[in-house]
């Protein structure tokens, strides 16, 4: 089921967030000074995408209990090894592995034109997940996660986790990379591990005391999801939690 | 303490196109209270090209892609664009509109710049201690093995300054 003319397919909720729709919300009006509905809808709106896409998922297996691990990117793992094996390794049961190449088949008739010329990155409507990692040395380490967490007011927290995930994107993607590039990178399958650690993080700031949203974001609608803010923020009623502690298995 | 519409762009040995500011002035110990917070914010912050790292330096006009990331070369923080590496929709698709009509309830563009701050706090306690002018450089960083995306002008963005809070 990947087709992104099914909306039950993988290319078609990755097409959510970059090419065709558009609809993704990153850095929106970050600025106090302006006042715009769409102020710092970067968390609530990628838990929304999160729990459809899960939905989906669950669906598609006939497993209501399926979820999207987190990729723990401060982990020593992630420290040795760069991108989980899950995730890198080409080959699963000698089969090929879709976590690590997966083959994206982009609507027709998208002008890449623009994206070549900007970047002199090679480009087609049709292309296999392509990653160009940085040294893991320069992955965010626990401390930074701590500090974000640190930070009471949302705005602050909301822009510094943000940060962190701009900063893995172009990790991950590097020069020509799909996960570099807002259009393309929900195409990535590890782009899903990585915004459920983000989703992660966002949880275990509201568990702290005093944390909370501003209030005027409550009503703000989650587009194209039936969704608005208030009703993604408690995630026991999205049927979901994250562990607090966790073991790592080597695969 | 901001410097508007200013971009001074300098191309340095690596062909890397390095933002720095004119001086500015800001006297840490003339302030009427201290400060428990301070800021470099950069305004209208263009996303519409590639990912990068700004890496931010305070009195360090020469730094570049090679320098330490240490305070005693300058370095107080980065900040990170998550890039759209171009456009393409057809004619006008990634035309931002000027103004929003009071009565246009739809989302913001998606290629309206951003805000980005660099939290600076403990840096400019240190830094501040001995002068009152600083030079903001920010230093594009692509990881990329030919450097060819750091040959370009990516840095793009309306105003910076350095903001203290009581």
């Amino acid at each position: 089921m990947m087709s992104i003319n099914d909306n039950r397919g993988f290319m078609y909720q990755a097409g959510i967030h970059g090419i065709p729709q558009n609809k993704c919300k990153h850095g929106e009006a970050n600025d106090p000074t302006i006042s715009d509905p769409n102020f710092r809808l970067f968390l609530p709106w990628h838990r929304a995408y999160l729990y459809w896409f899960e939905k989906y998922l669950q669906d598609a297996l006939k497993d209501s209990t399926i979820t999207v691990p987190w990729w723990d990117w401060t982990s020593d793992a992630s420290k040795s090894q760069g991108i989980p094996k899950a995730y890198s390794d080409a080959k699963v049961n000698r089969n090929p592995n879709p976590l690590y190449s997966f083959h994206v088949i982009l609507p027709d008739g998208v002008n890449l034109d623009d994206f070549i010329q900007q970047t002199g990155c090679p480009k087609s409507e049709a292309y296999d997940t392509h990653r160009e990692p940085g040294s893991p040395s320069l992955l965010p380490k626990p401390k930074d996660v701590e500090t974000v967490l640190n930070l009471t007011e949302y705005g602050d927290f909301s822009d510094g986790l943000e940060d962190i995930h701009n900063q893995i994107h172009g990790w991950v993607g590097g020069k020509c990379g799909d996960m570099s590039y807002v259009p393309f990178a929900a195409y990535d399958p590890i782009f899903w591990s990585h915004h459920v650690m983000i989703d992660r993080i966002f949880w275990l700031w509201q568990l702290r005391p005093n944390h909370s949203l501003p209030l005027y974001l409550n009503n703000a609608v989650l587009d194209p999801f039936n969704l608005t803010v208030k009703q993604v923020l408690d995630i026991y009623s999205l049927g979901y939690d994250y562990a607090s502690q966790q073991v790592l298995v080597e695969m | 303490m901001s410097e508007k519409k200013s971009k001074t762009v300098k191309e340095n040995s690596q062909g890397l196109k390095t933002y720095v500011s004119k001086e500015l002035f800001l006297d840490i110990n003339k302030l009427e209270n201290d400060f428990k917070r301070a800021d470099i914010e950069i305004h209208n912050v263009d996303h519409s090209g590639p990912s990068y790292e700004g890496r931010v330096f305070l009195n360090n006009p020469k730094a570049d892609q090679k320098t330490k990331l240490t305070l005693d070369k300058g370095y107080v923080g980065s900040y990170h664009i998550f890039g759209h590496g171009g456009c393409y929709g057809d004619l006008g698709h990634c035309d931002i509109p000027k103004e929003r009509e009071k009565y246009d309830l739809r989302p913001s563009h998606h290629l309206k710049p951003q805000y980005k701050r660099v939290i600076i706090t403990d840096a400019l306690r240190k830094l501040g201690k001995n002068t009152n002018k600083f030079i903001i450089s920010i230093v594009p960083f692509v990881p990329d093995k030919t450097s060819e995306s750091n040959s370009r002008d990516i840095i793009k963005f309306d105003k910076i300054g350095i903001v203290t809070y009581d």
